[in-house]
């Protein structure tokens, strides 16, 4: 499986970092609201970065009216912006907030991971956002729980003579 | 009224990383290459001053409250009332990972389709009559239980009580 980014919630601290340098590289001007990669401040002082997930059957494909959207070989969701009329239904469709309109050009965009070298994974100063393959991130969390549960059991179950 | 939740127990100092139980579960599921419905993995511990290597099996546990099941954005993913079983619909499945970053556990596995897909307790299994999920079967150091709380916790109570008589009145006419 193809590199994705991977969000860490809990390390992110919500300096919107990855926010703004997405606008600034993409864009060539700073700003917030076209950035690709967004940063949501919820309560208290969680954060929720939302990028896009690069589906396999992505809803905004399905959505988009002039086909505009497509899966490419290496299963990235890619857009061809001439295409794009900016009619706003992959934005109104995407359950994660991921695709946005750009308003310099009026058409949708999302994230494109950069050809493979993300600006928002290199800037993020936390270290929450990962440019790693999923199967990866599924491998460090299945051993971190492990570890946790081995632990666990160390600490309290009534071990046998 | 007890809790029909069926889980899975493994008790660490019997499993000795044969991994019988990953072999039996890809025969019994038919998974393909990549995606390990069942996980035996390592750990380092340190206890009295020694390391030791333990062995933990590491399959789906189908949490009372799943993280995956309200990451979903489809409704995909699903817990069944009889037993507390949870399913993934690859019908309703957009292959979004976001339930592989929800999961305290990293279960989800995603294979050549890149949909999800994991343990699923060999469902098919219990509604065929039978008692025993594959792994189970497959176990032979008897490491991994599968049953409601109250089966598991009689079983390991019942263990406990053999080894102790065991340990009291050997193995002779007075330990049987």
């Amino acid at each position: 499986m193809e590199k994705v980014i991977v969000v860490n919630q809990d390390l992110c601290n919500g300096c919107q970092l990855c926010q703004m340098g997405c606008h600034l590289r993409k864009n060539d001007r700073s700003g917030l609201r076209s950035s690709r990669i967004q940063v949501f401040h919820l309560s208290g002082s969680e954060n929720l970065v939302q990028t896009c997930n690069h589906c396999e059957e992505p809803i905004c494909k399905t959505a988009c009216l002039m086909e505009a959207i497509s899966k490419t070989k290496k299963g990235l969701t890619e857009r061809n912006e001439s295409a794009c009329i900016g009619c706003e239904a992959c934005i109104a469709m995407c359950p994660f907030g991921a695709a946005v309109l750009d308003t310099d050009r009026e058409v949708a965009v999302s994230c494109d991971l950069c050809s493979g070298n993300p600006y928002c994974v290199t800037i993020c100063p936390t270290g929450a956002l990962q440019f790693i393959e999923p199967q990866v991130e599924g491998l460090s969390k299945r051993q971190l729980a492990a570890e946790r549960m081995a632990m666990a059991g160390r600490n309290k179950v009534y071990q046998l003579p | 009224m007890t809790s029909r939740q069926k889980t899975l127990y493994v008790d660490t100092r019997r499993c000795m990383n044969c991994r019988a139980c990953e072999t039996a579960c890809k025969l019994e599921n038919g998974v393909p290459a990549g995606p390990r419905w069942t996980m035996v993995t390592e750990v380092e511990v340190t206890q009295d001053g020694v390391d030791k290597t333990m062995f933990l099996p590491m399959p789906c546990l189908h949490c009372g409250d799943p993280a995956c099941l309200k990451a979903c954005p489809t409704g995909a993913i699903s817990k069944r009332t009889v037993d507390g079983i949870v399913l993934v619909d690859k019908e309703k499945c957009i292959g979004c990972r976001q339930c592989l970053w929800a999961c305290q556990f990293g279960v989800p596995q995603f294979g050549p389709d890149n949909k999800m897909e994991k343990c699923t307790l060999c469902v098919h299994r219990f509604d065929d009559g039978l008692t025993e999920t594959a792994c189970q079967k497959a176990c032979q150091a008897e490491a991994i239980m599968v049953g409601t709380v109250d089966e598991i916790s009689k079983a390991i109570r019942e263990r406990y009580a053999t080894s102790s008589r065991n340990q009291l009145f050997g193995n002779g006419i007075l330990g049987r």
